[in-house]
């Protein structure tokens, strides 16, 4: 299963930068012939985001290494005013609490860490739809889109506010034209007033659902 | 290790290796921390104070403490005096009453706190201080006598804050002996004083009896204390100026002219007369002008100069001593001011200048008259000279600017000025009849230079705090001063001695308050007055 994903990953790039160049796609043996009279052909995207409004809900998880297990609920809603490019605005919160570790210290020694509980964090960025393609899986076929995106992040903790950004790259799945589903994963560093203002990083995964509509 | 294990940790490691930013541990603030319990024998109840960190939600905590062996809610509300948090330095504190003597754990942990978030927390083991006296107050009458500061110390009310507690009052007379009144007048609300309406007795003694508004109508302890109504304090201020006269001007111009035309020449002279009167305004009564002594009058011509002229300095001495003998006010007399006019642009000669020093010097031991002397000359001064002397270059007397060459003499040099005070000079500051009484007395705050005080002949010696007022001996100073004695009218400034005192009326063996509201001794024992210096 893993390396099945992993070998479509690397299929991807390949697959996505040739279906933006719209270059003549060789037949492969296990294809219909295509019609002698035609040298090229084009099929219609399955899913069109160009002037859309798509709207995600899902759930991440906020990594810090700050002795806080911060798993949490998300929501994105993203504007396509081309078919690569969306502005969107994004928000989470968090139900975090201390780790096993932590929660042991504290109840020894009164002791807690510095690093503040993450509440939620509020988002503005754009989002970059690098390409587009489909693999046969198994007997169905997945329609893709490798994505990248990068915001500006301001993120609540214990009532204190933590500017930084949020830089990313993520997949999505069409399942239908109007129905999506969307896996990212980003680097998010960030500054937080612990002790003193420290310099942190963190690591945000994401997967949610979404749908799309022309308004 | 299972394949789902393997893949989670791979996961997790993945994650870690990104995700990072330094984390040190320090004491939650939700920690209670300095737990103090104080069990007052005096009330018989149990004080707990302890605090949490700055800047917490103390909305979001609650406190648990062990009792009969188990731990149990803190309501602050059912405690019998008033309980919860209270500001404190970077901190947040609580304070919490109990009833009876607290017994402790065998453990010593008594207390903790509970937390959403931030969990359960457990406070440091801590013993029970058993204190005799937890309530007790120092009434003390304000100034004016309008209000009473009751001064309470409060063992339920934290270092630095105000009361807590409310208090049933009651202010009743007093014959020396103050016991508990067991009628109030009303209940504190917040403030540490209370009103006093009504005139005081004479003996100006009260009794105080104070009672804590406990929160569960249970049993409070009663204190009383005596309060003393404040003296009734009069502040004074004598600001002395020492008297001084002023000298009035002689003027004598000598004439040493080269104007050949007579009547240019007379004009000349009378319009310097003219010029120079508003130095003959200074002093009682006036100045006197006399008459030009025309050094030059030579051949029928008044202004015509003449080397074998002389002038008789000592004559002419003698005949303006003679005047100012006859005619000087004052102790210190006359200054003679002599004008000597010449337009020549040569040297002078030898013998006027040894004339004019001679005319200067003689008036030096004279106790009427001192002189100074004005050169008006086109000749070019010598060191000497020009420091003693006042020297200008000769100005026609028809120009603007003679008229500001005199007024600009007269500033700087008049009036000449002397003090007329003496060492042994007296200057009274309060007598029977000046203060309308003779159950006075008398307190000296501060003086500027340094006074010495007496009281009739007698001095009043530097360790005495208060004197009364007698009659017939009123209360004076003498005071030393810098001699000044013909001092020219830039180098002048008048000789003050500023004096404060304090005057006291009534309950003077009270204790009294400082102006910024401090309580002091009584006023008869302390030697500072009420008002700073």
């Amino acid at each position: 299963m893993r390396k099945a994903a992993l070998f479509v990953c690397l299929w991807l790039g390949s697959v996505a930068s040739a279906a933006q160049e719209l270059q003549p796609v060789s037949p492969e043996a296990w294809l219909p012939t295509p019609e002698a009279s035609a040298d090229v052909r084009v099929q219609q995207r399955f899913a069109v985001k160009d002037g859309q409004l798509r709207i995600d809900a899902g759930g991440e998880w906020l990594a810090r290494g700050d002795y806080y297990v911060s798993p949490g609920v998300q929501a994105t809603a993203a504007w396509w005013w081309r078919e690569q490019w969306a502005a969107e605005v994004s928000g989470a919160w968090y139900f975090s609490g201390m780790n096993a570790a932590a929660r042991d210290l504290r109840a020894r020694t009164g002791r807690v860490p510095d690093s503040r509980r993450p509440q939620g964090v509020a988002r503005l960025g754009l989002r970059h739809s690098a390409g587009y393609g489909k693999i046969l899986f198994g007997r169905r076929v997945v329609h893709l889109e490798p994505q990248v995106f990068a915001r500006l992040s301001l993120l609540v903790a214990e009532a204190y506010p933590s500017p930084g950004l949020d830089l990313g790259a993520g997949l999505l799945f069409h399942l239908k034209p109007w129905l999506h589903v969307r896996f990212d994963v980003a680097v998010f560093p960030h500054l937080e007033r612990r002790t003193r203002w420290t310099f942190v990083t963190g690591v945000v995964p994401s997967l949610s659902v979404g749908v799309g509509a022309s308004p | 290790m299972d394949r789902r294990r393997g893949d989670r940790l791979w996961f997790v490691a993945v994650l870690g290796m990104t995700a990072c930013g330094a984390v040190s541990f320090g004491p939650s603030r939700y920690l209670p921390q300095e737990l103090s319990i104080v069990w007052s024998e005096q009330e018989d109840v149990t004080v707990f104070r302890w605090k949490l960190g700055e800047r917490i939600d103390a909305g979001d905590v609650r406190f648990e403490l062990v009792r009969d062996g188990r731990w149990t809610p803190i309501d602050f509300d059912a405690a019998p005096f008033p309980s919860g948090d209270y500001d404190c330095p970077r901190a947040t504190c609580f304070l919490f009453s109990l009833r009876g003597r607290y017994q402790p754990p065998a453990d010593g942990v008594v207390l903790r706190s509970v937390h959403a978030h931030h969990g359960t927390l457990m406070a440091g083991a801590t013993d029970v201080e058993p204190v005799q006296i937890t309530l007790s107050a120092k009434p003390r009458f304000r100034a004016g006598n309008g209000h009473v500061a009751l001064a309470i110390d409060d063992a339920l009310s934290p270092a630095n804050t105000p009361v807590r507690r409310r208090f049933r009052w009651s202010l009743v007379e007093s014959d020396g002996a103050c016991e508990p009144a067991p009628i109030f007048e009303a209940i504190t609300e917040g403030v540490e004083e209370v009103p006093f309406r009504g005139q005081p007795s004479d003996a100006g003694r009260y009794c105080v009896t104070l009672q804590p508004v406990a929160d569960d109508a249970g049993a409070a302890v009663t204190v009383a204390a005596e309060a003393f109504t404040h003296p009734v304090l009069e502040a004074h201020t004598l600001r002395y100026v020492a008297p001084h006269e002023k000298a009035p001007v002689y003027l004598q111009v000598i004439v040493d002219l080269e104007i050949p035309n007579s009547t240019r020449c007379e004009a000349t002279v009378a319009k310097v007369q003219e010029r120079l009167q508003p130095l003959l305004r200074h002093g009682p009564g006036g100045g006197h002008a006399f008459e030009p002594i025309w050094l030059a009058h030579n051949g029928g011509v008044k202004c015509r100069q003449d080397a074998s002229a002389r002038l008789d300095a000592a004559s002419l001495a003698e005949t303006i001593k003679q005047y100012a003998n006859q005619h000087a006010p004052g102790r210190f007399g006359a200054t003679v001011v002599f004008v000597y006019l010449s337009n020549l642009a040569l040297p002078m000669r030898a013998e006027t200048e040894a004339a004019l020093v001679e005319l200067v010097d003689s008036f030096f031991l004279e106790p009427l008259a001192r002189a100074s002397l004005w050169v008006m000359s086109n000749t070019t001064a010598r060191g000497e000279w020009e420091a003693r002397y006042f020297e200008t270059v000769w100005t026609s007397p028809f120009d603007k600017a003679f008229e500001d060459l005199v007024k600009t003499y007269d500033t700087q040099r008049f009036p000449v000025r002397s003090s007329l005070h003496r060492a042994t000079d007296r200057i009274e500051l309060a007598s029977a009849g000046s203060v309308g009484g003779t159950d006075v007395l008398f307190k000296h705050c501060s003086a500027t230079p340094v006074v010495r005080l007496k009281q009739g002949d007698r001095s009043i010696p530097t360790s005495q705090t208060v004197s009364p007022v007698l009659p017939g001996e009123p209360i004076s100073f003498t005071v030393d001063l810098e001699p000044a004695t013909r001092v020219e009218a830039v180098e002048w400034s008048d000789q003050v001695v500023t004096v404060r005192y304090e005057l006291c009326r009534r309950w003077c063996t009270h204790p009294f308050e400082s102006a910024t509201g401090q309580p002091q001794p009584a006023w008869t024992t302390e030697s500072r007055c009420r008002e700073a210096p």
